[in-house]
């Protein structure tokens, strides 16, 4: 098999006979000197695979765009039709909360997929590991919300001002992706993604749902209730996705079923 | 090059999955041998720096991988013991996102998952989707990017599940030539794959090394302490309920040629047969059950269970 990497290999190694005579000549309290770790340091350094953000996005893109981005493209759409068409700014707001939770349950197949599909082990193992590579989803996924609110905010009418816009679409979106992302953490990941997606389901029905329910929720006084929904379910998702993170890289801690000690 | 194993425990509440357990690996073939429930998993999670250990650390050329982080995965290789994929994705695809994953140039990347799909026997698989893959074939994909970075350490659990015999001649073929310049750490509780490719065989035990040394040395373990014998095929049932049996073969004549692991000679006209390691699993674990239920030591209170054996 072709080699890669091994330029460099022979100093490198002339340095970790180096040390290794050290340990094996000397008690290891004293420990190695200094300026000889570092030169193993630095040796090591220039042969590591150099990775940075573009790979570890590029990698993770084809897992998440294809989800997110036709559905982003079908909320900018349906908020576009309902402004040519003419509807009332409850039915334009009611569309885009719709919109909103549904594109948190696209970005959660995309963030979720891993754990669901029993690929976290083998990406823990890697040189860009399973927390990087959740962070790059959760990333690409935020990414694609953002423009999607910005183009909604854009596409509705000029009566209806963009904060209000952002809080409709942004709530909904933020209580599915933080309520979906608390639900896959604490069930097996075999149902991790099921658990995630009928969060976002619910969300997004009790979005469409409520208006028939108590129309007055989307009438112009309470923007201000939902601005602040918006606040709250950002905090939440805030602290849902540092909680993800923190799972990701802590795939086989306790509390662990004891079937895994094996 | 070394990989060093400073008393790796792991404790799930009160039950010890791994306990104490200290080797010294350097380039070359570790088989790590145990019934299920034994520890194995668990330990190569640890080395892989993917489970903390609740106490002792992996050292690599005298660093603890912890520290090290992603300077030890960069040159670690990795296939667990049950691997997921994405169902979209065709054999090609998943090398090549493993590939990124590593590090390995992306110019680079098609180049070598080719190469490595044709080693394992998957050419012309390339554009099928993973999902319709058989279980054997699967595993070959997992063995094939398990090396894709060419990795200096290579943790293998359980890699022959689901292969073939033609397979698992394949598969030790392609360890053995790894792992030249390597340490490779392949867990198993099939003997022969590991028999004949291993320097070294590590045996463990609810949790436990209970035995290390070169398959040759270890054998002896059992030197005088199997059996072969020619009895009748009720006979050979009989015994297989209160001894351990290694094999029967049934006759037409209604006899059985059994192969007997036992302190004394297990029926008249016995005779001595030279011991493999098939025969030294059988002794270690002679009293493990048959279900798979995990299971470790549970430590005693206010101190450390002792037994165990130290590299």
């Amino acid at each position: 098999m072709r080699a890669l990497g091994r330029r460099g290999r022979g100093t490198e190694r002339e340095l970790e006979e180096r040390l290794r005579e050290h340990y094996r000549a000397f008690a290891p309290e004293g420990g190695p000197p200094e300026e000889l770790l570092a030169a193993v340091d630095r040796a090591a350094a220039s042969r590591r695979p150099q990775v940075g953000w573009p790979t570890l996005l590029a990698s993770q893109a084809r897992l998440v765009l294809p989800r997110c981005v036709p559905v982003a493209a079908l909320g900018i759409a349906l908020v576009a039709l309902l402004e040519l068409a003419g509807a009332s700014r409850a039915e334009t707001l009611v569309a885009a909360s719709a919109a909103g939770a549904l594109q948190a349950l696209a970005a959660l197949s995309g963030v979720v997929s891993g754990r669901a599909h029993g690929m976290t082990e083998l990406e823990a193992a890697c040189l860009l590991n399973a927390r990087s590579v959740a962070c790059a989803r959760l990333l690409l996924s935020g990414c694609v919300c953002a423009v999607t609110l910005a183009l909604c905010a854009a596409a509705s009418p000029p009566t209806l001002p963009a904060w209000v816009m952002a809080a409709r679409l942004g709530a909904p979106y933020l209580i599915a992706c933080a309520g979906g992302l608390a639900a896959a953490r604490r069930a097996a990941s075999a149902d991790s993604l099921v658990a995630a997606l009928v969060w976002a389901g619910v969300t997004c029905a009790a979005s469409a749902l409520v208006y028939s329910v108590t129309p007055a929720v989307y009438a112009r006084a309470s923007d201000g209730l939902w601005a602040g929904a918006a606040v709250a379910a950002l905090l939440w998702c805030a602290r849902e996705v540092a909680l993800w993170l923190r799972a990701a890289s802590l795939s086989f801690e306790p509390a662990a079923p004891l079937a895994d000690a094996s | 090059m070394e990989l060093t194993l400073d008393r790796l425990t792991r404790e799930y509440g009160p039950k010890i999955a791994v306990d104490r357990v200290s080797a010294r690996l350097t380039p070359g073939v570790y088989g790590l041998l145990g019934a299920n429930g034994a520890g194995k998993t668990t330990l190569m999670r640890m080395v892989c720096g993917i489970l903390r250990p609740t106490s002792g650390e992996v050292r690599y050329d005298g660093r603890p991988v912890a520290q090290m982080g992603d300077a030890y995965r960069a040159l670690l290789g990795y296939l667990p013991q049950d691997f997921g994929y994405y169902p979209e994705f065709t054999a090609l695809d998943f090398m090549e996102y493993m590939a990124a994953l590593k590090g390995v140039d992306r110019r680079l990347a098609r180049e070598r998952s080719l190469a490595l799909l044709e080693e394992v026997g998957l050419a012309g698989e390339e554009r099928r989707r993973v999902r319709t893959f058989s279980g054997g074939m699967r595993q070959r994909l997992g063995i094939a990017q398990a090396v894709l970075n060419e990795p200096e350490v290579l943790v293998l659990d359980e890699p022959t599940a689901g292969l073939d015999p033609k397979e698992r001649v394949r598969f030790r073929n392609l360890i053995a030539s790894l792992a030249k310049d390597r340490i490779v750490l392949l867990s198993t509780h099939i003997v022969s794959d590991v028999e004949y490719i291993a320097d070294k065989i590590v045996m463990m035990r609810a949790g436990q090394v209970v035995l290390e040394g070169a398959p040759g040395e270890i054998v002896s373990a059992v030197e005088g302490r199997v059996w072969e014998a020619r009895v009748s095929a009720a006979e050979a049932d009989a015994l297989s309920t209160r001894l351990t049996v290694g094999n029967v073969h049934y006759l037409e004549s209604g006899e059985a040629l059994v192969r007997i692991v036992a302190e004394e000679p297990p029926v008249a006209g016995a005779r001595r047969a030279e011991p493999t390691l098939e025969d030294l699993y059988l002794h270690v674990f002679a009293d493990e059950r048959d279900d798979d239920a995990p299971r470790g030591r549970v430590r005693a209170r206010g101190r450390h269970a002792k037994g165990g054996h130290h590299a």
